[in-house]
């Protein structure tokens, strides 16, 4: 339970500074696009909701095989 | 420092103290190989162990991943990173990556690009592959210098443009910028645009490895501050510029980066190194490794383990950090800028001279 309420507090918090500071020339990336969240030695990650949780529309292809 | 900012600091403080409470697993490295098929003049790792130092047999990770960490975790929220040396040495990336598809991972890595010809991209893309950064560090003749191999360069480009032809993949291009390139960063991104690359992280070279040895890869302060009004720059002009995650950046925080400075290592990333090691990012030194595969419950250190990453109140202790009044941002800075001995070796907010 404190788990998910520290979960919700953090999707608030992260849309919270998203606002403040995130919405720049960027946010189109930022929202749909690759989110380098780590540093040198890591392939960017593929989701905004890794970094803040962030409940936002992320635009991912389904996770589907790639042979299809 | 606008007050915007300043309120956005503290809720990102208040964030990372959840954060480090739940401590999600999101990015686990596996540092698989140490061979290389370059030897960067700033390798952080100093691969000089390539030859003597075996791969670690797929199965030892899978193993983890089957018994300890997939119970625990939901396989579509983890991002797992294929590390080296050079990913691509290993014959079987093929078929680790088709393995962790299949159990619902997420996987990505870091290239050099010069062994991902056109099939061997195509294998990757069918066995999962969905983030890839292929490495560029400047104009053709830079690039082959820093990277000690002459058809660098040209595998680095080859691999941009197959990466730049595959619209569902995510990718970008990440550059050490040293004191040879960092006057060059126009020409590097009209270069890398004109390739297709839409998505560029940039970054300074820190004093370890091979790097500490070598100066000329180290930026300067005035330099360091270049690099960053470059970017700002950058992204004003609406171009996807971006410095890597390291280092507290002061009143920089907000516009260099998609997101404000927070050191994750320990609390969402963790690693697996090469001789079983369980630690963070994989180039934290070995003081603060946590337990090894081959002796102890990953699952068990991860929840247990990493109380010097999840509480960091002990770097406060000693300068430069004691009397810093941006410590509650910045709290030490990255874990892998601490010497065995725990001091720091870099600070970055000194280098922009904002520690007043």
């Amino acid at each position: 339970m404190r788990k998910k309420i520290l979960s919700r507090i953090n999707i608030a918090l992260g849309s919270a500074i998203f606002a403040l500071v995130g919405m720049n020339s960027c946010a189109r990336q930022l929202l749909y696009g690759p989110d380098p969240v780590v540093k040198y030695g890591c392939p960017p990650d593929t989701t905004v909701v890794a970094l803040y949780g962030v409940n936002m529309p992320v635009e991912e292809p389904p996770f589907t095989d790639t042979n299809e | 420092m606008n007050v915007r900012l300043k309120i956005a600091l503290w809720l990102e403080r208040w964030r990372r103290q959840n954060l480090k409470e739940l401590h999600p697993l999101q990015q686990l490295f596996w540092e698989s190989t140490l061979r290389c098929n370059v030897h960067c003049l700033h390798c952080g790792s100093d691969c000089v162990a390539s030859v003597t130092t075996p791969d670690m047999p797929a199965e030892d990770f899978l193993r983890v991943i089957d018994t300890e960490i997939t119970p625990h975790v939901d396989p579509h929220k983890v991002l797992i990173i294929i590390s080296g040396g050079e990913p691509l040495m290993r014959k079987d990336l093929t078929d680790i990556g088709r393995a962790l598809h299949e159990r619902g991972y997420r996987w990505g890595m870091v290239t050099n690009g010069l062994a991902l010809t056109e099939k061997r991209f195509r294998e990757l893309r069918q066995a999962g592959l969905r983030s890839i950064t292929i490495s560029c560090d400047g104009l053709e003749k830079d690039h082959i210098w820093l990277r000690q191999h002459p058809l660098a360069f040209e595998g680095a480009i080859r691999a941009i443009k197959l990466c730049a032809a595959d619209k569902n993949l995510t990718w970008d291009v990440v550059t050490c910028v040293n004191q040879r390139t960092i006057n060059q960063l126009p020409a590097i991104r009209d270069m890398l645009w004109s390739i297709g690359v839409q998505d560029w992280r940039v970054f300074g070279i820190d004093p370890m490895g091979r790097a500490a040895a070598n100066p000329e890869l180290i930026l300067d302060d005035d330099q360091f501050r270049h690099l960053m009004d470059f970017i700002v720059s950058e992204r004003e002009a609406g171009r996807h510029v971006s410095y890597s995650c390291e280092g507290y950046l002061g009143t920089y925080e907000g516009r260099v980066r998609d997101h404000l400075y927070q050191c994750a290592a320990g609390i969402s990333v963790a690693s697996i190194l090469i001789d079983g090691s369980i630690s963070a990012c994989t180039s934290i030194r070995g003081k603060y490794y946590q337990g090894n595969i081959y002796k102890d419950s990953f699952w068990q250190v991860w929840e247990e383990g990493f109380k010097s990453y999840r509480d960091r109140s002990w770097m406060k202790q000693s300068e430069p950090c004691k009397d810093c009044k941006a410590f509650a941002f910045c709290e030490g800075n990255g874990m892998h800028l601490r010497r065995e001995d725990g001091s720091l070796m870099l600070c970055h907010l000194h280098r922009l001279g904002q520690t007043k």
